[in-house]
């Protein structure tokens, strides 16, 4: 399926995941969130447009949002797969085993908690989580308090921080956390 | 329409295929060629509206594109446009058979 990302296993036309140039990442990563920008912006439209249609029409332009949703979901997959480029690009590594984290010759060591949280964020870079989502999904733990995760997103900034990794740990309100590289980097 | 074994594959070109299939009604839909006028008044209604919904995608597609990359403008192009533009073309038609009905039994 060239010139499409509806099967996340392809992707653009020139969309070359083997690069070794941490630009051409970059520039995926622009292009992937730029569509799914798109994306999100006609769904709106469409979902506005429509309750103000009869039952019997509705049926029948769902399909559009059913087409919109499948590409968003395919461009998300691509999205995910360039950041996990970058991260490679980046250098920085995740050691399941020993939980340690490296980053250009800098080397840290995580609790298990820490692991599982910068893990999560690593796996699903640039999207938002309430401190609700992180525990259920995060760690599906429900002994954790939110007042904890808000002290390992703490520390996992000092570790992003400490190891020099160009991404940050940000807060957003009404959206909650999400890991981002830092445009300049 | 034909496709292409590469558009075969593509679940928005075979959207596209199907979606400007005029034939295509939709559920529960009467027959213009054998409609009652009450009938024929309900679908021309229905179709001015689902048309004038698909009218509105498209200019939010195009008013969106406006401010894209040539990668992203290609990409919609090759997906969101012909599926729109098809399923518009279809409710046109399905428009024009009803307010032909609608003409014939005024």
């Amino acid at each position: 399926m060239a010139g499409t990302a509806q099967q996340s296993s392809e992707g653009l036309a020139g969309e070359d995941l083997a690069t070794t140039h941490w630009a051409d990442a970059r520039h995926w990563i622009g292009v992937y969130a730029d569509l799914i920008r798109f994306k999100v912006g006609l769904l709106e439209r469409v979902r506005r447009e429509l309750p103000k249609l009869q039952p019997v029409a509705q049926e029948a332009a769902a399909t559009d949002l059913a087409i919109i949703e499948g590409q968003m979901r395919g461009y998300q997959t691509r999205l995910d797969l360039w950041y996990r480029r970058l991260w490679e690009l980046q250098g920085l590594q995740l050691d399941s085993d020993s939980h340690l984290i490296r980053h250009r010759g800098r080397e840290g060591h995580l609790t298990k908690r820490e692991y599982q949280l910068l893990q999560f964020l690593l796996d699903h870079p640039h999207r938002y989580f309430t401190v609700n989502q992180l525990l259920g999904r995060a760690w599906a733990d429900p002994a954790l308090f939110p007042e904890e995760v808000r002290n390992y997103v703490r520390r996992i900034r000092k570790i992003l921080a400490d190891l020099e990794i160009p991404c940050e740990l940000v807060n957003r309100p009404s959206r909650g956390y999400s890991l981002v590289f830092r445009p300049d980097d | 329409m034909n496709l292409s074994d590469e558009d075969r594959i593509r679940p928005d070109m075979v959207a596209a295929a199907r979606g400007r299939d005029a034939s295509r009604a939709m559920d529960g839909e009467a027959d213009p060629k054998s409609a009652s006028m009450e009938q024929a008044l309900y679908w021309r209604q229905i179709y001015r509206e689902i048309l004038a919904m698909e009218e509105k995608v498209m200019e939010r597609i195009q008013d969106l594109m406006a401010k894209q990359s040539a990668e992203v403008r290609r990409e919609v192009e090759l997906t969101n446009v012909p599926v729109v533009a098809a399923q518009a073309e279809r409710f046109r038609q399905r428009l024009g058979f009803w307010t032909a009905r609608v003409t014939e039994l005024e």
